[in-house]
């Protein structure tokens, strides 16, 4: 069995980045096929209303997840039909997975799998997460603040991945637990970022974006499990200043916006009040305010200082 | 429920918080959310108290007393201003007025 993100996957053919974990408890499997082109056209009922959500990914290819008239869902990936799923949410069939290039190996295990994870109720955080001492540290940050570079710092300092981009946050009585995502890193290659793609792990790929330039990596040490969030640090980027880290009063407010959820879907936004407020009232919420010249090195010693001695 | 137009609260008026709302009280500050508009708020600590007694005292002359016995105040003063809060939570759609039995 192979999880990510709360959920068991059953996978029938190869996706890099899914470890072999144990499914958490009451978690659903979500069986991963590949089907050709037609076969998914064909168990797809038809769209029914507007897109649930839709986007254009900086490489530009348009990613549209459509409700179907029976429950099932449909998701256009590069302007086409390329994952449905069925209206149990039980069977995810990709079409033509053997023809694809690494950009959709990278949508699947990503924005496909956290996809998946929303229609199941899940409760996500746009974060990175490493493995700290006391359990999950997750970082989150305005995109493009570093919050992946300081992630892959505290790796490198020893720390597992626990994910890259998204995690999958649920209450089990009085503590909060992580769902580990894939074992996938997107790592910049921009001048001025410090940390070597291939001292995490594997070079998957390299991506060129319009304004960028990342590398794929599939990355040696990661978490193997659930473990309880241990800490929310909010990574703040701006002007010269040096590094600060400070323990906030937060509320609701300070972690919704890093949090998704489909908002046409009927009780999601209660859902994700409920578990943002649980979330703040049960794990520290640290500020960590830096100059964009300040490294990630110099950055992940001082949390790590300060969360050793705070949490 | 009645219409926001025809709502005009006394201290005998009973009022209730919306299934579409839901709020949750932090030290600092009480968040509140309305899932039909999307739209967040933040109540200080003291409002927060006021719409948490709303919640366990409807009538608002009864949660006026039991505020004003909580925190020893006067218990006129106590009901003016949470008249002032019930009057702007309505008007946001973050409380109704119960229509009378």
């Amino acid at each position: 069995m192979h999880a990510a993100l709360g959920l068991g996957l059953q996978l029938h053919f190869a996706l890099p980045g899914i470890p072999r974990r144990r499914r958490p408890p009451g978690a659903p499997t979500i069986d991963i096929r590949a089907v050709s082109s037609p076969q998914l056209l064909e168990r797809w009922s038809g769209p029914s209303g507007h897109p649930l959500w839709q986007t254009t990914f900086e490489g530009g290819a348009r990613y549209v997840v459509q409700p179907g008239h029976d429950g099932d869902h449909l998701i256009e990936y590069a302007g086409r039909p390329a994952f449905h799923l069925s209206a149990d949410g039980l069977n995810l069939s990709c079409a033509d997975p053997l023809t694809q290039p690494a950009s959709w190996q990278r949508t699947l295990s990503d924005s496909v799998l956290w996809t998946v994870a929303l229609l199941h109720g899940a409760v996500l955080l746009h974060a990175s997460a490493v493995e700290g001492p006391d359990g999950a540290v997750a970082i989150v940050a305005a995109q493009g603040s570093g919050k992946s570079s300081l992630a892959a710092q505290l790796a490198l300092d020893g720390w597992p991945l626990v994910t890259d981009d998204i995690l999958a946050v649920e209450r089990r009585g009085e503590q909060i637990v992580a769902h580990p995502g894939p074992n996938l890193m997107n790592i910049s290659q921009d001048p001025g970022i410090q940390v070597t793609p291939e001292a995490l792990g594997e070079v998957l790929a390299t991506f060129d974006n319009h304004s960028s330039r990342e590398a794929w990596v599939l990355v040696r040490r990661f978490s193997e499990g659930d473990l309880p969030l241990a800490a929310v640090v909010l990574l703040k980027r701006g002007g010269n200043g040096p590094a600060s880290v400070s323990r906030l009063p937060a509320t609701t407010l300070d972690v919704t916006p890093y949090s998704l959820a489909f908002r046409r879907m009927p009780g999601a936004q209660r859902r994700r009040f409920e578990a943002i407020s649980d979330l703040v009232e049960r794990v520290p919420v640290f500020c960590v305010e830096a100059g964009v010249d300040v490294p990630p090195a110099e950055l992940g010693a001082i949390l790590q200082t300060k969360l050793q001695k705070s949490v | 429920m009645l219409p926001k137009a025809q709502q005009t609260l006394s201290p005998m008026t009973a009022v209730q918080v919306p299934a579409h709302v839901v709020f949750r009280a932090f030290a600092a500050e009480t968040i509140v959310l309305n899932l039909q508009t999307g739209t967040y708020h933040g109540l200080n600590p003291t409002a927060g108290r006021m719409l948490q007694t709303l919640q366990q005292h409807e009538v608002i002359a009864d949660a006026a007393s039991a505020i004003a016995a909580l925190y020893g105040q006067d218990q006129e003063l106590v009901q003016s201003d949470l008249l002032t809060l019930c009057s702007g939570l309505v008007e946001r759609g973050l409380l109704a007025v119960k229509p009378d039995a």
